[in-house]
């Protein structure tokens, strides 16, 4: 039907709106308005989001150590050597790695699972790099394993499997407290964070 | 601008998945409108008020807008969380199954409170076993199978354990079990139906208590484990064969019965 509505469009253009309409949370009338934004951009610039798009998908691989995406392998993080190598912190995805370097209080390794087992959507352990996990502990520099997963029903279930699964090697493993958030209102804290919360209290 | 349509209503929350930057669509099962699906808005960033009352399998009061495709959800306050599910493996996979079961088994705007309160009822029982790691899978079969059972019934799927599917007599010596028929089948009448399996006297038994009563009448009967085994698999083939598909929680449900070893994940010279 769409591809009707298009006839009228120059070749390029049409298919530069099909390709944006492609991408996740662009529906056709966002796809045309970026579009049309492009044909009046200076050239040069789109010139430079092109490159920018094709070497992401030409220089970017994964570590082969901590399994985030990387434009060196080992990643740049992997390879610093003033690091602390006998920790790994356990996150969801990429993103979550930046996320906790933005708060500076970290200065161990990562290790980034790409998911976590979410049955009701067929994700099951098999499906994360726990493998890659499994034989990084087995090397035995590691003595700690901290779990920052993020704190929903999957994840819970995830952090649950993990520890089972390593509790044989003895490792250390701890999890990320669970609390309250900066500059929240006691009162609408829900009863899990809540409960959490009075469990995981600290000794002041 | 009209006025937005605005409904309360009980739910537990079946399953999530993220939408865009910060919002959520949620399935809900709900007493009087059956499944339903809304959006909840801001839920995936951590100052969220709303984020913790909309997690799956929590149990609570919402206040929902009509929406033209999808509901909105507006207000939601936890009446349970299932704490004692959360952290378990054994619970959590279970209550994955149950939530995945009402999902395929039941359709949006449609009235089911016997099935709402057979959902919750079975999510307090779950919370309330006792998990010593490996030693009590017993409990764990029979909750599952009364609740496979009840959710059969209410849906209208109840196998025919009575009489025989074909000739409708009460059979005498040995029986089989139909999937495709739905039911009971005698030996006389086995060569009508093609997909058949062997019932024994035991797990006939058991099938005829699982329709009398709920997983505290069960928990009391002296099952073998064999018998038990015998009808979980009936069920599930059962299941398999109403909907067609395999459930994607039964995979893992398995995987944490059968033990979380690193053996699994060692590299095999590849």
């Amino acid at each position: 039907m769409e591809q009707n509505n298009n006839n009228h469009l120059a070749e390029p253009v049409a298919r530069l709106i099909d390709e944006f309409n492609k991408l996740p949370g662009i529906g056709p009338k966002s796809a045309q308005r970026l579009t049309y934004h492009l044909v009046r951009m200076p050239a040069e610039q789109a010139q430079a989001l092109a490159e920018a798009i094709l070497s992401v998908k030409n220089r970017i691989t994964s570590c082969s150590e901590c399994q985030n995406i990387t434009e060196h392998n080992p990643c740049s993080i992997c390879s610093d050597v003033k690091r602390d190598h006998t920790r790994i912190c356990v996150v969801e995805e990429p993103l979550d790695v930046l996320a906790l370097e933005r708060t500076h209080a970290y200065k161990g390794m990562y290790h980034v699972l790409h998911g976590v087992i979410s049955p009701m959507n067929a994700i099951g352990p098999d499906d994360l790099k726990l493998r890659e996990l499994v034989s990084r502990l087995k090397g035995g520099v590691v003595t700690e394993l901290i779990l920052a997963i993020n704190p929903t029903l999957e994840g819970e279930a995830t952090a649950t499997y993990i520890q089972r699964l390593f509790a044989p090697l003895g490792i250390q493993l701890s999890r990320l407290a669970r609390g309250l958030p900066a500059g929240s209102d006691l009162e609408y804290a829900d009863l899990i964070t809540l409960t959490r919360a009075i469990e995981g209290r600290q000794k002041i | 601008m009209p006025q937005a349509h605005l409904y309360r209503s009980e739910a537990v929350i079946l399953k999530q998945m993220s939408l865009g930057e910060a919002d959520r669509i949620l399935t809900l099962f709900t007493p009087l409108y059956g499944k339903v699906r809304a959006v909840a808005k801001g839920v995936r960033k951590p100052t969220s008020r709303m984020s913790g009352s909309v997690e799956p399998l929590t149990r609570a009061n919402m206040l929902l807008s009509k929406g033209k495709d999808l509901d909105v959800v507006s207000q939601a306050e936890p009446i349970d969380v299932y704490m004692a599910v959360r952290g378990d493996l054994e619970k959590t996979s279970t209550s994955f199954y149950m939530a995945e079961l009402i999902d395929a088994f039941t359709i949006e705007q449609s009235e089911n409170r016997s099935l709402y309160r057979h959902l919750v009822n079975s999510l307090e029982t779950l919370c309330d076993l006792k998990n010593d790691g490996l030693g009590n899978i017993r409990e764990f079969i029979l909750l599952r199978a009364s609740y496979e059972s009840g959710l059969l019934n209410m849906t209208g799927y109840r196998p025919q354990i009575h009489r025989c599917i074909e000739c409708g007599l009460v059979p005498q010596g040995s029986v089989s079990f139909s999937a495709s028929g739905g039911g009971l089948i005698c030996q006389r009448c086995r060569n009508k139906q093609t997909v058949t399996r062997p019932l024994s006297v035991g797990a006939l038994k058991m099938l005829n208590l699982l329709e009398e009563g709920g997983f505290a009448f069960l928990k009391k009967q002296p099952f073998q484990e064999d018998i038990s085994l015998e009808v979980e698999s009936l069920l599930r083939q059962y299941i398999w064969y109403l909907l067609e598909r395999n459930l994607k929680s039964t995979s893992f449900m398995d995987s944490v019965r059968r033990g979380v070893s690193m053996d699994r994940f060692e590299y095999t010279g590849q």
